[in-house]
């Protein structure tokens, strides 16, 4: 596992890691966490915020190097990005499923994606993904 | 006395007021002038460069600022332009600060156009509302709700590392990450009309949180009064279903006259029962699932009952094969 410095906002059913590569269960964090007042930036209607940003949670990244989009050098191994607040929006948010590089990621319509258009970058929402589209860390979305 | 250009900003600086309090001033037309004023390439026949503006100054032990833009453009959207003068207004503070650092947020109820976006990502700046690559449009009283929100958060984000925040685009970044959520929230109204609410907090909510938060609950009671009809549950949860609007949660229920004796009824034929036999069947039971029928709301239970919440009526059926000869 190759970890970068990079942050990363999460909403919701993210896939987490701690820094020894082990699984983190999102709904325990979130409980955990909600019990440590100081890190609750909005619990209201909208939802919950919580900031994560000093502790080792990471997200998975696909195959590609958030921002090389150079492959791991392991086999089988993927980078992560550490992240920096979880909010669980309050309702449900509908998700809809892509997939990301070698990821499958289920994703709020709308998340925020970085895609390549010619040598430019553009933000574009998860519902808007579209199989081709290559993300600006060199990940192609694949459906 | 406060003088204010428009209603807006009376209302953004009450706002702000109603949550800093005192940790955190606001100064209405303030003229901000650089801190450091003897670099050769700030003077000017006019003097040092300086900016009538609202300030909403953090007094925190960072000596961060925050400088708020308010855009009352009636339905008209702020424009890049309105991005990039505050963008301007901010970096020539900051170039010149001493030290202290200044973030900018730009609140333009009617929103913006799509071109501020890159704008406002380059030099680092807050947008109330977002922008979110879809046509979206906020009441005014939504981007309040957003600028309290940023402003209730931000100083307890000041309690971690924030470096990031003050490099492009983090803080513009860490603005849209505290509002982007109000989407799901208008949605959510906008399809539920207010019928479903949370006890105690009031705050909207919907059918698929009423089923995370109810389902496997024991009933432990039933009630009923003039204006509501509802179930005490184990965890202190109560379900209150009054006249069409549905609330729901911990706390007290929403009972608010003498108890009274719904009618009650059982089986498909629908047959008088007494509440007592109602009761009998119910209490003790789980919540296994849900259904909200518009007139009414029904749920079916561990013993295979459906009940069923009508308007001043309760009905209870057995659920199970064949229906003739299980009839309760």
């Amino acid at each position: 596992m190759k970890r970068k410095s990079s942050y990363h906002v999460l909403t919701h059913n993210p896939i987490l890691f701690d820094g020894n590569r082990g699984r983190i269960r999102a709904d325990e964090l979130v409980e955990r966490l909600r019990r440590e007042p100081d890190r609750i930036l909005a619990d209201d209607e909208v939802g919950l915020v919580l900031y994560t940003g000093d502790l080792e949670v990471y997200t998975q990244s696909g195959i590609g190097d958030p921002v090389s989009g150079s492959p791991p050098l392991v086999s089988g191994g993927f980078h992560v990005r550490r992240v920096l607040q979880i909010s669980v929006p309050r309702p449900e948010v509908p998700l809809i499923r892509r997939q990301v590089g070698s990821a499958v990621i289920s994703v709020a319509p709308d998340s925020v994606f970085f895609v390549l258009s010619g040598s430019t970058l553009r933000r574009v929402r998860g519902e808007d993904l579209a199989p081709g589209m290559i993300l600006a860390s060199g990940e192609k979305v694949y459906w | 006395m406060v003088n204010f250009k428009n209603k807006l900003e009376e209302r953004i600086y009450e706002a702000a007021r109603g949550i800093c309090g005192t940790a955190v001033t606001v100064e209405h037309n303030k003229t901000i002038e650089i801190d450091v004023a003897d670099a050769i390439e700030v003077a000017a026949f006019a003097g040092p460069p300086k900016k009538e503006i609202d300030v909403i100054s953090a007094a925190l032990s960072q000596n961060l600022k925050l400088l708020v833009s308010c855009k009352d453009y009636g339905s008209s959207k702020a424009d890049p332009s309105d991005v990039q003068e505050w963008a301007a207004v901010v970096r020539t503070m900051n170039s010149y600060s001493a030290g202290s650092a200044l973030l900018g947020l730009v609140v333009c109820p009617s929103g913006f156009t799509k071109g501020c976006e890159p704008w406002a990502t380059t030099h680092n700046l807050g947008l109330i509302p977002p922008l979110k690559g879809k046509l979206l449009s906020f009441k005014v009283e939504t981007s309040l709700e957003m600028f309290r929100r940023v402003l209730s958060a931000l100083p307890k984000r000041l309690h971690f590392p924030f470096a990031d925040l003050l490099s492009p685009p983090g803080f513009y970044d860490f603005v849209f990450s505290m509002v982007s959520d109000f989407e799901w929230r208008d949605a959510r109204l906008a399809k539920n009309g207010g019928r479903y609410s949370k006890l105690g907090t009031g705050w909207g909510s919907s059918f698929q949180e009423l089923v995370s938060t109810l389902m496997g609950r024991s009933i432990l009671g039933v009630f009923a009064d003039a204006n509501c009809m509802g179930l005490h549950l184990s965890d202190n949860l109560v379900i209150a279903i009054c006249s069409g609007k549905i609330l729901f949660g911990a706390g007290e229920s929403p009972q608010s006259g003498t108890p009274t004796e719904p009618e009650c009824v059982k089986n498909l034929s629908r047959d008088p029962c007494s509440f007592e036999f109602l009761k009998s069947l119910v209490v003790g039971q789980k919540l296994r699932s849900a259904g909200d029928f518009g007139n009414r709301f029904e749920f079916g239970l561990s013993n295979d009952i459906i009940l069923g919440f009508y308007p001043e009526m309760l009905h209870v059926v057995l659920a199970r094969n064949p229906i003739e000869k299980n009839l309760l």
